[in-house]
């Protein structure tokens, strides 16, 4: 006999054994004479498959058992030695993790710098090595939560078969008859087998995700050095995560499936008062206890169909749901991760607030450093006598060097490119010490204190000084140094007086700035010797100067009629916009300087002539003395008119004594409506007592411009202007 | 220039001056205006203002033609409160000095200082007493410039209800003690 052909005779003899080992009592107690009928191999078919299912269930139920039972975590040899392989691996690669942070560092290179590493690398470098008890503690402390529930649950396999009564689907083997099986009993049967499967098929589910949960968190829990180690580099941010994601998942898997488990059999075990609550009726005459098959089984009701498959959603649906909801958990700690290190970065601090504030300082300090590098001013550039700036000055200093460096080529803007250099970098520091100032941080004496503390050529020196001008602190002796300093710098020394402006030079006196506008040299009034002609070259902050000069009376009246010029010069001429507007408002308060400029240039003196014909309708008349006298009143009068009482009582006392000057205001008071002279003068009066040399003003308009009994009634003079001193207004 | 003096001795020819503008065609002496503007420049702004601006003008123009002034009587008016307002006059004397100066009578002279207290000197009354007080410290009260106002009687107290009815102060109603 062949091999084939043993083996085959051998399964078939196993497998009788086997059909013969399941096979109903009734049969086996049958003697042997009896010939099966056609229901009796109906019935022993569907006996035979119902108890199949029901051993395999109880099988499953058994093991099932014993997966829920089982801890993932505790003492696991396999578990430790492959994890220490792992773990020895990791540490040898912190080596090369090292070697890769430091070139990173030196290149700048994105987010593996030492700055953006080193604290995750030596967190994980510690406990890479306790990445086992973690995760073994982790297990403990959702095994807690697992035991809730077993505890609860007890034997899930013996509690079904409690609410479930699986037995009652069968009927006794002495009530299979003919007759039940063509009345319906056939499809009881069927049922019967039906539902036992479902039962079987949700358990076997949940079977299968109890019992590869724990070979999985094994797994994960050897390659967790690997998952640490993960976490040190940004690009492998993933990899953590998602073993988080993972650990969490299959950890909590359990507790959330026995929750289902257990809100199931909950529900099982009140099955009746469900039930009778539901249709409203006794037990006794619950339809639902009925049979629905009649004769042939009294257990398959509607009450018992309706929970098979409720128990078997409850078994199937709670590990979908469960491992839907374990999914979701393991999400949350990302979520977690990031909330708590939001918490530890705001536990308070000494000296930095919290950790998250001193992480942006420290980030805004180091861009600082990037930018200025060992500043000019600084203590340690000083301390190395300029080395450091030198060896590192930040891109501040490239920029600086660039600029240079396209000046000395003669790159086009290069020069101006390299003064607005220091105006920028000026300018960050400039808004800090702005705001501390507002704020009440830094008071005035500093700030001057620093201003004098660095040259104007230092970034801070000039934020200081720009600051203390602003402030209106800015005397005369800090004025000329930092124009002195700024004398290479015209950009930057204009932005200086820019500043100035807006604090109204109010340290400095009108007549100085005027004097220094002009870069004049000589002596005053009181015989001090002034030189400021070392300004000559800052045409820029000359020009700022001059342009507060034309809108501060005092600072007019300090003028020289050269100074006056220089003026003009700077501005362009008497032809710019600039040169107009200038005449215009100097000659407001010296409209002598502005007549003796006018009349003493062709052009201007051509309009001069011209504007004289336009008020008397002809040219001036008589000797040419006399009409260079009537031209120059008509000149001056044309300035009164453009004035005001502020500025008209601001002419200094030399013009009020000039005679053409009286004759001006003379016929620009003549001019006016009785009312509006009577007025003119009393507000005159009061504009001229409170200005300097007042009182002899007062004098030379009662005594030479009104005359005395001078009746403020004068009729609008008609003729020509005087060509020689008038006295008394005629009429 | 005789014209214009001749013209300004018309009875009905308005005046143009301030009080402080009303000599300065006239100076005495030869310091006389740098001596005038260091009295002027200390004074108060209100005091200042009525003696430098033309609203005075206008309000002495107005007396003189309530009262039919001339020209020179509106400018003795105009020295007149110069010199209360410089303290160089004491307020007592005004009456007496405008009677005497304007040669009228005592009554209209007491209308006419009424008048200029009342309507000019207001906005500027107590730094006016203070400088009268300052010069004068022996005549204060001696017709002195008073401006108060007549005092209103107090109205009698609205009588208590000692037995009244009790009233509750809040909006909040005691129901404990309802029926």
């Amino acid at each position: 006999m062949q091999t084939k052909q043993k083996q085959k005779i051998i399964g078939a003899v196993a497998l009788l054994a086997l059909l013969f080992f399941f096979l109903p009592q009734h049969f086996a107690s049958a003697s042997w004479w009896d010939l099966p009928t056609a229901n009796d191999l109906i019935a022993l078919f569907f006996q035979t498959i119902f108890g199949l299912i029901a051993d395999v269930i109880g099988v499953t139920s058994a093991a099932l058992n014993y997966a829920v039972s089982v801890r993932a975590g505790g003492d696991i040899p396999v578990v430790a030695t492959t994890w220490k392989i792992l773990r020895d691996f990791s540490n040898m690669a912190f080596i090369i993790l090292l070697i890769y942070m430091a070139f990173a560092t030196i290149f700048d290179y994105g987010k593996y710098t030492f700055k953006d590493m080193i604290v995750r690398f030596v967190i994980v470098a510690v406990l890479i090595n306790f990445s086992l008890v973690i995760g073994l503690l982790i297990i403990d402390a959702v095994q807690v939560l697992t035991n809730i529930f077993l505890g609860s649950i007890g034997n899930i396999g013996d509690r079904l078969g409690q609410y479930l009564s699986p037995g009652e689907l069968m009927p006794l083997p002495g009530k299979i008859s003919a007759a039940s099986l063509a009345g319906g009993g056939l499809v009881s049967l069927l049922f019967a087998v039906i539902l036992s499967s479902i039962l079987l098929f949700s358990m076997l589910v949940a079977l299968v995700f109890a019992f590869i949960r724990v070979p999985i968190i094994w797994a994960l829990l050897i390659v967790s050095p690997l998952a640490w180690m993960s976490h040190v580099l940004p690009s492998s941010e993933g990899w953590w995560k998602k073993w988080w994601n993972l650990f969490f998942g299959w950890n909590l898997f359990l507790p959330v499936y026995l929750f289902f488990i257990y809100i199931g059999l909950l529900f099982l075990s009140k099955r009746n008062e469900i039930i009778n609550s539901v249709i409203q009726v006794g037990t006794t005459a619950n339809p639902a206890n009925d049979p629905l098959v009649n004769t042939l089984t009294n257990g398959l009701t509607f009450n018992l169909f309706f929970f098979y498959f409720f128990a078997a959603v409850v078994m199937v649906g709670g590990t979908w749901a469960a491992t839907k909801v374990t999914s979701m958990m393991g999400g949350g700690f990302e979520k977690g991760l990031g909330w708590a290190k939001g918490l530890v970065k705001k536990v308070p601090l000494p000296y930095v607030g919290n950790l998250q504030a001193g992480e942006s300082a420290y980030n805004a300090r180091r861009a600082q450093f990037q930018q200025e590098g060992f500043k000019q001013g600084g203590f340690i550039n000083k301390w190395t006598g300029g080395a450091a700036n030198k060896i590192y000055g930040g891109k501040d200093a490239q920029s600086r060097a660039d600029a240079k460096a396209g000046s000395f080529f003669g790159v086009r803007g290069a020069d101006l490119k390299l003064q607005k250099e220091l105006v920028d970098q000026a300018g960050k520091v400039y808004q800090d010490i702005e705001r501390q100032f507002q704020d009440g941080s830094i008071t005035i004496p500093q700030i001057i204190e620093r201003a004098t503390k660095y040259e104007a050529t230092d970034s801070n020196g000039f934020a200081y000084r720009k600051l203390a001008a602003k402030v209106g602190q800015l005397d005369n002796n800090m004025f000329l140094s930092t124009l002195h300093q700024l004398a290479d710098n015209p950009f930057a020394a204009q932005e200086f007086v820019k500043a100035a402006k807006e604090g109204k030079f109010s340290k400095m006196k009108g007549g100085d700035l005027a004097l220094m506008a002009a870069a004049a040299k000589g002596k005053d009034s009181k015989g001090v010797v002034y030189d400021y002609s070392s300004l000559k070259s800052s045409v820029g902050a000359r020009r700022e100067m001059y342009r507060y000069v034309q809108s501060d009376i005092k600072a007019i009246s300090g003028l020289t009629y050269d100074g006056f010029k220089a003026g003009l010069d700077i501005f362009g001429g008497h032809t710019t916009a600039d040169g107009k507007a200038y005449l215009k408002e100097i000659g407001k308060v010296r409209p002598d300087f502005v007549a003796n400029y006018n009349l003493s240039h062709p052009d201007t003196r051509k309009e001069a002539i011209e504007g004289f014909e336009k008020s008397y309708t002809s040219l001036p008349t008589g000797t040419p003395a006399q009409q260079e006298y009537q031209l120059k009143v008509n000149t001056l009068e044309g300035s009164l008119k453009s004035g005001d009482i502020k500025t008209t009582s601001g002419i200094p006392l030399d013009v009020w004594k000039v005679e053409q000057f009286q004759e001006a205001l003379k016929i620009y008071l003549d001019r006016l409506s009785e009312k509006a002279r009577v007025n003119y003068v009393h507000r005159l009066e009061k504009g001229l007592l409170d200005t300097k040399g007042g009182d002899k003003k007062i004098e030379v308009l009662y005594t030479e411009i009104l005359g005395r009994g001078y009746d403020y009634k004068g009729a609008t003079r008609a003729g020509l202007p005087p060509s020689g001193k008038t006295g008394l207004l005629t009429k | 220039m005789d014209e214009i003096l001749d013209h300004q001795t018309q009875p009905d020819n308005p005046i143009s001056a301030t009080p402080f503008s009303v000599d300065l065609f006239s100076p005495s002496g030869e310091n006389f205006f740098e001596e005038y503007t260091k009295k002027i420049a200390p004074v108060s702004v209100p005091i200042k203002n009525i003696l430098m601006d033309s609203s005075t003008t206008d309000f002495v123009e107005n007396l003189g033609q309530a009262f039919i002034l001339s020209l020179e009587q509106k400018n003795d008016v105009l020295r007149i409160i110069r010199d209360i307002l410089l303290g160089d006059l004491s307020a007592g004397d005004m009456t007496v000095t405008i009677a005497k100066k304007l040669t009228i009578s005592q009554q209209t002279a007491q209308q006419i200082r009424d008048k200029i207290v009342k309507e000019l000197f207001a906005p500027a009354i107590e730094d006016i007493k203070k400088i009268q007080r300052e010069k004068f410290p022996d005549r204060v009260g001696q017709g002195s410039v008073n401006t108060t106002r007549p005092t209103m009687s107090q109205p009698p107290a609205p009588p208590q209800m000692k037995n009244g009815p009790p009233i509750n102060q809040s909006n909040v109603i005691d129901l404990r003690n309802n029926p």
